[in-house]
């Protein structure tokens, strides 16, 4: 696992394909196991500071010269591998990904639309009215890709 | 196959499994059809808030129910420790583990925060082993007022990892704070983490005061609230665990 606080950019050298492939952390469910390919649009780069929620991730448009060393394709292989659900799109974007814990670094942010996400939790309440059922409160998955080393990092919810 | 619900009671110690409203009980791990939320844990509720809550806890399995929509597309189970509103549906702030059917892999470390409750933003991360400890803490800085989400080692809270921190302070939106420790699962057709001989226990519970000092409160159990999710206490200062049976449901 990536730890957080990121310092520096190192541009590492294209991984193979075949490597990336086989990135998939362990899993109960097995390895392979993969959202069924959702329609690809074309990836894009930020050109303007864009903030998701409450600055909860912030992306800015890559400096001069940098690169991603993998392809938008091979991100969202990449990204394909973390969720398992349905989504009608797959969305790659290429910036400069930092939050609370990540320094700025050049990622591939593949976001999956049509994704069903409500609270993951709520707090237990002995009193008051049962807790809110899951209801799709967020449609949209987030899958953060190193753009340089082809590592998949995490993926977070925010609308 | 129909619906079928279920309930137990326990009569001079012996159990007896009540079927209603079909006749046929559903293994953890067939389709899901409630679609509701439970919970076993504890919480402390003080009249003055607290600021900060972590806890060991243990990594364990947690059967999940299959989508079968349109009861549920999805279910997931999940341990954490949380900072939490006073108002029912309201701002929180929590870090632990989860089982999700639609991650890869299926059991990754999660963070959670709402400022209000009405958006909420959800991290899923790392590939945490069964059977390992992780310390999960959530804390309020007493100079800036956000709130931190950390996971340390257990034992000694050292090397702590932060992953998370909150853009806001919970005492301008908040009402209250409370500490909450729970294992927590989105349908009754689901177990909470653990299992009869592989329990997830909680452990070194604390709450931090207003001074900023860790301390241990007593704490008061909340739920279970169904009968094949189970927690035994070990020290009603800050240490249970929790498990599902082996029933079929």
């Amino acid at each position: 696992m990536r730890l957080p606080a990121r310092m520096g950019l190192i541009a590492i050298p294209l991984l193979a394909a075949g490597v990336l492939s086989g990135l998939a952390l362990g899993s109960d469910s097995g390895d392979d196991a993969s959202v069924a390919d959702p329609p690809r649009e074309p990836p894009r780069t930020v050109q303007e500071r864009e903030v998701h929620g409450e600055y909860d991730a912030t992306l800015d448009p890559p400096p001069a010269g940098v690169e991603p060393a993998i392809s938008a394709d091979e991100a969202v292989d990449i990204a394909l591998k973390s969720y398992t659900g349905p989504a009608s799109a797959a969305k790659p974007t290429f910036a400069m990904y930092s939050d609370s814990a990540y320094e700025p670094f050049p990622a591939w942010v593949v976001t999956f639309e049509g994704v069903c996400f409500g609270p993951h939790s709520a707090a237990y309440n002995p009193n008051g009215p049962p807790a809110p059922v899951e209801t799709c409160t967020n449609t949209e998955l987030n899958v953060v890709v190193d753009a340089m080393t082809g590592e998949r990092l995490f993926s977070y919810t925010y609308r | 196959m129909s619906r079928v619900a279920a309930a137990l009671f326990t009569i001079l110690g012996v159990s007896i499994l009540l079927p209603v409203g079909g006749s046929e009980v559903r293994a953890a791990g067939g389709f899901c059809y409630y679609n509701d939320r439970h919970f076993v844990g504890a919480q402390f509720d003080p009249s003055f808030n607290v600021h900060g809550a972590k806890a060991d806890i243990q990594v364990r399995n947690a059967r999940l129910c299959g989508p079968n929509p349109p009861y549920s597309t999805f279910s997931h189970a999940s341990a954490w420790s949380m900072l939490t509103d006073d108002t029912v549906g309201g701002g929180r702030a929590q870090i632990g583990y989860t089982h999700d059917t639609r991650l890869n892999p299926n059991l990754q470390f999660f963070l959670e925060k709402s400022r209000t409750g009405a958006n909420h933003y959800t991290r899923f991360f790392g590939s945490p082993s069964l059977g390992d400890e992780h310390e999960f803490k959530v804390s309020r800085g007493l100079n800036d007022g956000r709130i931190r989400m950390y996971i340390c080692q257990p034992d000694n809270g050292q090397n702590c990892q932060l992953h998370f921190t909150t853009d806001f302070d919970p005492l301008d939106y908040w009402t209250g704070i409370h500490a909450q420790f729970f294992g927590e699962t989105v349908d009754q057709q689901s177990d909470m983490p653990g299992s009869t001989n592989k329990r997830a226990e909680f452990s070194r519970i604390r709450e931090k005061d207003p001074s900023g000092t860790w301390v241990q409160y007593q704490l008061t159990q909340g739920g279970p609230d169904y009968y094949a999710y189970h927690i035994n206490w070990l020290n009603t200062y800050g240490r249970f665990e929790i498990w599902t049976d082996p029933i079929n449901r």
